[in-house]
């Protein structure tokens, strides 16, 4: 959360590292690499670009 | 990797020992801010020291204090911190921080002033951490580092506004070119405009937190940078499915290879200069036992070792360039995938991965894991990994007993072949015990992974000359204390008891017996008792091998390379060497590993198991190996 993934925010998959986990997220200006299990902790909503 | 004053922690003493602090009772000016937003290159130019600093959060994983001029007359005392995201400590290297902030470090008192540094260019998210710490009380300059990258990237921020609304002085700056150094000066003589301090709210939820943080970054003029294109468009090659893998084997390949070719010319002229010297010394001195000593015990002895300084000093230069462009980060991303299946989380890669370069400072680094049963685990794996101190060994016995063939072209032979088998057999050898370990005694919850990736930015060539120096500080300064220490009683067991006034054959020396004491243990493995010698003095740290076969096989200042190795294929064949080069694989001995991991686990039960368990494992498998290929 502190990294800037908090409840609201935009996130859009970047990268996926070539083993196909984690993945490499776009959020508030910086990116951040996350495993799956964690983001299944996480709710996404489709957001139109 | 151990540059900076992070280096003392190479050496066993400063391992025990901390520094007097604050000793001429300065004022206590901390510098704060979330990781990689370059506190520890402000912290470097403001005291003129050289503490590590590279592109990946969490490099700096203690407090390091300096002295910093302030105008001719005043200094103050500079605390450098761990960074990060909030004053909540979630992991060893935060907590430091969080104690030093509340003045509840032992000996070390509240800071009289802090420097609140944020990255410019993330300027709404780091906000954040702005009013707790302002409302800590404490005067404090805010410092927008990486300006000339903001600028670049076409964001702009009015610092005087934000000052007004924060309460506090706000200045630009750019500490890799030294822009804004001087405004911290002026903020640390209390010459700085001092805007009103207001009240902040104290906000306990994150989404609020970041709500206000942007308000307030809108407010003050601040225009969000455009993305890091070239990082977007690296990042395409370096995680791509192809290419990424690829270019990660070119990397390493080309590092192996270079390892070899580049250093040759620059070792050559090592040698001769130490053979020259030695020479010279021996026709100034009267014949003697003194003599002698000096000849064959520290110029044949540390000098064999020093000779391998060039061949290190190229794989730290390519360890910096890694660091500092923002690969490594990426590096723990394609391998996470792997760690995790070894049950170690992505966290633990960094760590790791600088165990190639030296296991003390990798230990260190460890402090950035949140989860206690992981750190340790990673702790007592580290030691696996193919650190620096190897390189001479497997040098030494690759050149004497592989033949040089091309093997992919001329670029790449059987030799860099071989060394980089045996990097890898170390990295396997790390993950299986990490397996081991976390299926039975370090069972633990799955941890968040989570890493931040850095922009890519190009390697100064100053910052990896200056990294380069200071390892050949560390280099020689193990060669002048432990390797000296231990060559000197070498010489001296392998001249001794005297018999009839003269030096008895090898084989009847002090060193030879205790070498034939333990050679029925060895013997499995297709070691005489001259290997004995050298295992035993290697306990000191691995690299002390290559000078005692030296001293053993009396090679000295007059006769060149060759001669240690045509020495050395007297005694040993192919399947013995192979053995030999396995059991330095995986056995821990160096000294300073073992007082370094007794201080991080706070107990001799790691350090103690750790030993038993690698010297155990290097002893079946190059026992193995043997009968395999005899």
């Amino acid at each position: 959360m502190q990294m800037g993934m908090i409840p609201g925010c935009i996130v859009e998959a970047a990268h996926v590292a070539p083993a196909g986990d984690p993945t490499v997220y776009r959020v508030d200006g910086t990116e951040i690499a996350l495993r799956r299990e964690t983001t299944l902790n996480i709710t996404v909503l489709d957001v139109p670009r | 990797m151990c540059p900076g004053k992070s280096m003392e922690s190479c050496h066993p003493s400063s391992a025990t020992v901390s520094p007097i602090i604050n000793p001429a009772g300065h004022k206590l000016v901390a510098l704060i801010g979330p990781p990689n937003t370059g506190k520890s290159t402000f912290f470097n130019r403001l005291t003129g020291l050289r503490q590590k600093v590279a592109n990946y959060p969490g490099v700096t994983v203690e407090r390091h204090i300096g002295t910093a001029r302030v105008d001719l007359t005043r200094e103050v005392t500079l605390i450098d911190l761990p960074g990060v995201y909030s004053l909540e400590p979630r992991s060893e290297d935060e907590q430091v921080t969080h104690d030093v902030l509340h003045g509840k470090m032992p000996d070390l008192e509240k800071p009289d002033a802090i420097l609140l540094i944020l990255d410019s260019t993330s300027l709404a998210r780091h906000l954040m951490l702005a009013a707790p710490v302002l409302s800590l009380g404490i005067p404090t300059l805010v410092i927008l580092n990486m300006s000339d990258d903001l600028e670049r990237r076409g964001g702009a921020v009015d610092a005087e506004a934000l000052a007004l609304k924060l309460g506090a002085p706000v200045v630009l700056a750019s500490a890799v070119h030294g822009s804004g150094v001087e405004a911290v000066r002026q903020f640390l003589a209390k010459t700085i405009p001092q805007p009103e301090r207001i009240e902040l709210p104290v906000l306990n939820n994150m989404p609020s937190c970041r709500r206000w943080s942007g308000e307030l970054a809108a407010g003050s003029g601040f225009n969000q940078p455009a993305p890091p294109e070239w990082t977007y468009r690296l990042d395409r090659i370096v995680l791509h499915p192809v290419w990424g893998p690829l270019s990660f084997l070119l990397v390493v390949l080309a590092v192996f290879q270079s390892i070899f070719t580049f250093a040759k010319p620059l070792m050559e002229m090592v040698q001769v200069s130490i053979q020259t010297s030695g020479q010279w010394i021996a026709t100034l001195m009267p014949e003697s036992w003194y003599r002698d000593l000096l000849v064959e015990g520290v110029w044949g002895g540390v000098g064999s070792v020093i000779v391998f300084l060039p061949q290190i000093l190229i794989l730290f230069a390519f360890i910096a360039a890694l660091e500092d462009s923002g690969y490594l980060a990426r590096a723990a991303v394609i391998a996470d995938r792997t760690m995790a299946k070894v049950g170690l989380q992505g966290k633990s890669f960094i760590p790791l991965l600088s165990g190639y370069a030296c296991a003390i400072p990798a230990i260190l680094s460890t402090r950035t894991i949140e989860n206690k049963r992981d750190r340790i685990a990673t702790i007592l794996v580290t030691p696996l990994m193919t650190c620096s101190a190897r390189l001479p060994v497997y040098t030494m016995l690759i050149a004497a007993f592989i033949p040089d063939r091309p093997l992919l072209g001329p670029l790449f032979g059987t030799r860099a072949a071989m060394m980089l088998g045996l990097y890898v057999l170390g990295f396997v050898a790390a993950a299986t015990t990490a397996r081991l370990l976390k299926s039975t005694i370090f069972k633990s919850e799955k941890t968040p992974f989570l890493i931040e990736l850095p922009p890519y930015r190009a390697p100064r060539l100053s910052s990896i000359l200056y990294r380069l120096l200071d390892r050949a500080k560390v280099f020689l300064k193990r060669a002048s204390t432990t390797i000296l220490f231990t060559m000197v009683l070498l010489w001296t067991l392998a001249h001794l008891p005297l018999q009839n006034g003269v030096a008895p054959a090898m084989e009847q020396s002090y060193a030879g017996q205790l070498g034939k004491l333990i050679e029925p243990a060895i013997a499995p493995m297709g070691f005489n008792w001259k290997t004995g010698v050298g295992l035993i003095s290697s306990l000191a740290a691995r690299e002390v091998i290559v000078g005692t076969l030296g001293t053993i096989y009396g090679i000295q200042g007059d006769q060149d390379d060759l001669g240690l190795q045509r020495a050395l294929q007297q005694d040993l064949n192919m399947a013995s060497a192979v053995a030999l080069l396995i059991f330095f694989a995986f056995a821990l001995q160096c000294i300073s590993t073992i007082a370094v991991v007794r201080r991080e686990t706070a107990s001799w039960k790691w350090p103690i198991l750790q030993f038993l368990y690698m010297g155990v494992l290097a002893y079946v498998c190059s026992w193995l190996a043997y009968i395999a290929l005899r």
